[in-house]
């Protein structure tokens, strides 16, 4: 049933991005374009740059918007009535909107690749790109004194790990506001900051390493918290739910 | 066989009582009215049986299972609002109901959805409202399940769409389930009824058959719950 709950979640999700990734990878294909026929100066590219850059911006924040709402909506508005009607129990509801946000932040951070890889393959040919490649790496690692590639590595899974958590904080957030009748969205609010002041208390006693040089502790710190968020958001619709 | 057991159930929200202490016992094979004013409990009770909602004392069982995983595949409901995501159309959500109910008969939601003419393509946004509901409907009834529970199907709706209604939940409902159907309209109802559950301020007042409800009042449903209900606000 999870599968099934997913396949749903991503649906619903995907409608809402699509429009937005497909025009990225669009705007990346006339950057590339103008790239490729030196019109570099040109005030229509940079139009179209600036906003390729807002795009960008927005195709990060979006998809924690669209995240919230589905979860608002699905689980705690009207539609919470067919979902808590299915066979399913509430913790394969919880897990299956944390994991359809873990596969929407992938999704979201290879198209952003994808992005890059389209302006670059169009407006260079192989053999430039390869060398600009080759001094971006050898410059990073310079500054880095190590090899580039396990970093950028651990700071993309770090990121994706990070994403998840903050969705999943989000949704003991709305959690706890369904809590409170009449002021939802406030208290919502309330404690997705109550919950910031406290991980930052926690952060200040235990004082974790560098992020890159103990990646691991981190992507356990992180995975912890997920684990620990979606306990309590389970805790509080399986117990208190009360659909308005 | 009992399909629907309720002893002593209670539903509190802060200090005040929604539901006190009720007892109630469906049986297989008929259809039940729950009938009371607004505010007098009726959805919290069936809310409570579909597990929206969890019990502050007492029990609930349907088929001897406590509500959960088990007794949603058992239980089809039709809530009293709109429900269905807007986004979706006729075919998505048949496809949704096949996916998760095992007892969903595709070939029925089809057949209803057809002789209603509704454009399987159109999202849900784009419906009338009573079309809305006409589908949320077909769906509800296109399940094989044991126990239908139905809150306020009729209110809202024409009185054509109340016959279209009564008709369909009495043409598609297998002879061994049993349906519980919510509402304060007697009068429309009335007719297909076996038995009626009165509940008065979280508290149930009367449960027998309609039959021996109009024999021993000498009144028709309608006009007996007027009159106990005239009685409880004088």
């Amino acid at each position: 049933m999870l599968g099934k709950l997913m396949k749903y979640d991503l649906k619903a999700a995907f409608r809402s991005f699509a429009p937005l990734y497909l025009a990225l990878l669009g705007m990346s294909v006339i950057i590339g374009l103008f790239g490729r026929f030196n019109a570099e100066g040109n005030s229509v590219l940079a139009f179209i740059a600036i906003v390729y850059g807002v795009t960008m911006i927005i195709c990060w924040v979006i998809p924690i918007v669209i995240l919230t709402l589905r979860f608002k909506r699905n689980l705690l508005g009207d539609e919470g009535y067919l979902s808590f009607s299915l066979p399913v129990s509430t913790l394969e509801h919880i897990v299956a909107k944390v994991l359809s946000a873990l596969v929407i932040t992938v999704v979201c951070a290879l198209v952003v690749v994808l992005s890059f890889l389209i302006i670059g393959l169009i407006s260079a040919d192989f053999e430039q790109l390869r060398n600009a490649m080759q001094q971006i790496m050898s410059a990073f690692s310079q500054i880095f004194d190590a090899n580039l590639l396990p970093q950028i590595f651990k700071a993309v899974v770090f990121s994706i790990l990070t994403s998840v958590e903050l969705i999943s904080q989000i949704y003991l957030a709305l959690a706890i506001g369904h809590l409170v009748k009449d002021h939802e969205t406030l208290a919502a609010v309330g404690a997705f900051i109550g919950i910031n002041v406290i991980l930052s208390l926690v952060m200040n006693v235990i004082h974790l390493p560098n992020m890159l040089e103990s990646a691991g502790l981190y992507y356990v710190y992180s995975i912890a918290l997920t684990a620990l968020f979606t306990s309590l958001t389970w805790l509080i619709l399986d117990r208190n739910l009360n659909l308005g | 066989m009992n399909v629907l057991e309720c002893r002593n159930l209670t539903k509190n929200y802060g200090s005040k009582t929604a539901l006190d202490s009720v007892n109630i016992t469906l049986e297989s094979g008929r259809i039940t009215g729950l009938l009371g004013p607004n505010g007098s409990g009726k959805t919290t009770l069936i809310k409570l049986a579909c597990r929206l909602l969890v019990p502050t004392q007492g029990d609930i069982s349907i088929c001897g299972n406590q509500p959960g995983v088990e007794t949603k595949k058992i239980v089809s409901y039709l809530p009293d609002r709109n429900y269905l995501p807007e986004w979706m159309n006729c075919r998505d959500l048949i496809y949704l109901y096949e996916d998760f109910y095992e007892d969903f008969d595709t070939q029925r939601a089809v057949d209803m959805i057809r002789s209603l003419n509704i454009d399987h393509k159109i999202p849900m946004k784009k419906m009338s409202k009573g079309t809305k509901e006409k589908l949320q409907l077909i769906l509800t009834m296109s399940r094989r399940a044991k126990l239908y529970l139905l809150d306020e199907p009729i209110a809202g709706v024409d009185p054509a769409a109340r016959d279209y209604i009564l008709h369909t939940i009495l043409s598609n409902y297998d002879e061994d389930a049993s349906i519980l159907i919510s509402t304060h309209l007697i009068a429309d109802v009335e007719s297909v009824l076996d038995e009626a559950i009165f509940l008065k301020e979280g508290k149930v007042i009367l449960q027998d058959s309609v039959d021996s409800i109009r024999e021993q009042s000498g009144k028709s449903l309608d006009e007996h719950f007027r009159e106990v209900f005239r009685c409880w606000e004088s």
